[in-house]
């Protein structure tokens, strides 16, 4: 994982900030994160687009690993292999075991954070479902075979 | 076991899946129920075949043929990993849990039966079987309330790609079973 230091290694003044935008911004460029001092405290803390946009992936991360480490661990400390490319990747085995794999799932919380294709599943617990009463109607459609026949 | 899945769990616990075969009489075939050596209505016969086809439309005269899923043993799969997915429907990839190959059901083994082995049922392959052989006697399996919730989330997310929680289906249910007059058998301890 690429190391990311949000560290500032260089500080400016709000009078500078103001007055010397553009020297501020090649700082940025150069430096990565500015601090910015006002009466001798850091009030603010600039960064260039990919840095804040790779630090808010990183927190993203961190936030779907939180979700899956509880049944990692239930699941290292069964010693039940479970589908994992962590585990994989760390050599982290376990028994192949299709019913301590079911009452593992079933047993532990678990937070599915993404859906198939990888992409984070939307937020759904706050739309509110309405179950409304419907009269069906029973009659059913009455098909001229031949006519169907013609169009298939 | 607990009544429902924990947290966002995909499946119900092994031993939840099916109603105790003593009981099983008082069901009637519904969807998500478990037949073995079905006939399509093509001719071709499948070893073992979960129901799709809405429950309401099952005792329609008209309905000649039911919405069945291919059913396969665990066992089909060759590969480990693929297994154990069918098995978790969720894998952890890139430190978040993912749902897996969708288009799977996991069936728990029906004890005693002629189907009591791990399978899955494959949403993808649905096919139309004959209405006739699908009577309680001819039933290997009557899936219970509470794991028909799974299946119906599970479908949704197949279907459609809704990711509902276990809750909010539950509550659907049992705001449209206890909205229908004609609900017959055992009803669910969670419908008012």
């Amino acid at each position: 994982m690429e190391s990311l230091d949000a560290t500032p290694t260089t500080e400016v003044t709000h009078r500078t900030l103001k007055n010397e935008q553009g020297r501020v911004f090649r700082e940025i460029d150069a430096a990565g994160v500015v601090a910015v001092r006002n009466r001798g405290q850091i009030d603010g803390i600039l960064m260039a687009p990919s840095m804040f946009d790779a630090l808010r992936s990183r927190a993203a991360n961190a936030e779907r690993l939180l979700a899956a480490l509880p049944l990692l661990i239930a699941a290292a400390r069964a010693e039940v292999a479970i589908p994992s490319e962590t585990f994989q990747a760390l050599g982290i085995g376990g028994r192949d075991d299709w019913r301590a794999l079911n009452e593992l799932l079933a047993s532990v919380p678990v937070t599915i954070t993404q859906g198939e294709d990888g992409h984070p599943l939307p937020e759904t617990s706050d739309v509110v479902l309405q179950h409304i009463p419907v009269e069906e109607d029973d009659e059913e459609l009455v098909v001229d075979a031949d006519a169907a026949t013609a169009v298939a | 076991m607990s009544p429902e899945p924990a947290g966002d769990s995909p499946y119900r616990h092994h031993v939840d899946y099916w109603v105790a075969a003593v009981e099983a009489g008082e069901y009637p075939v519904r969807q998500g129920d478990l037949f073995a050596d079905v006939q399509t209505a093509d001719g071709a016969h499948l070893d073992a075949a979960l129901i799709v086809h809405p429950t309401c439309e099952l005792g329609k005269a008209s309905v000649r043929n039911v919405q069945v899923a291919c059913v396969q043993p665990l066992d089909a799969l060759p590969d480990k990993n693929q297994r154990q997915q069918v098995v978790a429907g969720i894998s952890e990839k890139d430190g978040g849990l993912q749902i897996a190959f969708a288009h799977t059901f996991f069936v728990a083994p029906v004890e005693g039966s002629a189907l009591d082995l791990p399978m899955w049922a494959d949403l993808r392959e649905l096919v139309l079987a004959p209405r006739e052989q699908f009577i309680p006697d001819a039933r290997i399996g009557a899936l219970t309330h509470d794991a028909r919730v799974t299946f119906i989330r599970r479908y949704l997310y197949f279907r459609l790609r809704w990711s509902l929680s276990f809750e909010q289906v539950r509550d659907m249910e049992a705001a449209r079973i206890g909205a229908d007059p004609t609900f017959a058998g055992p009803r669910p301890d969670w419908v008012a």
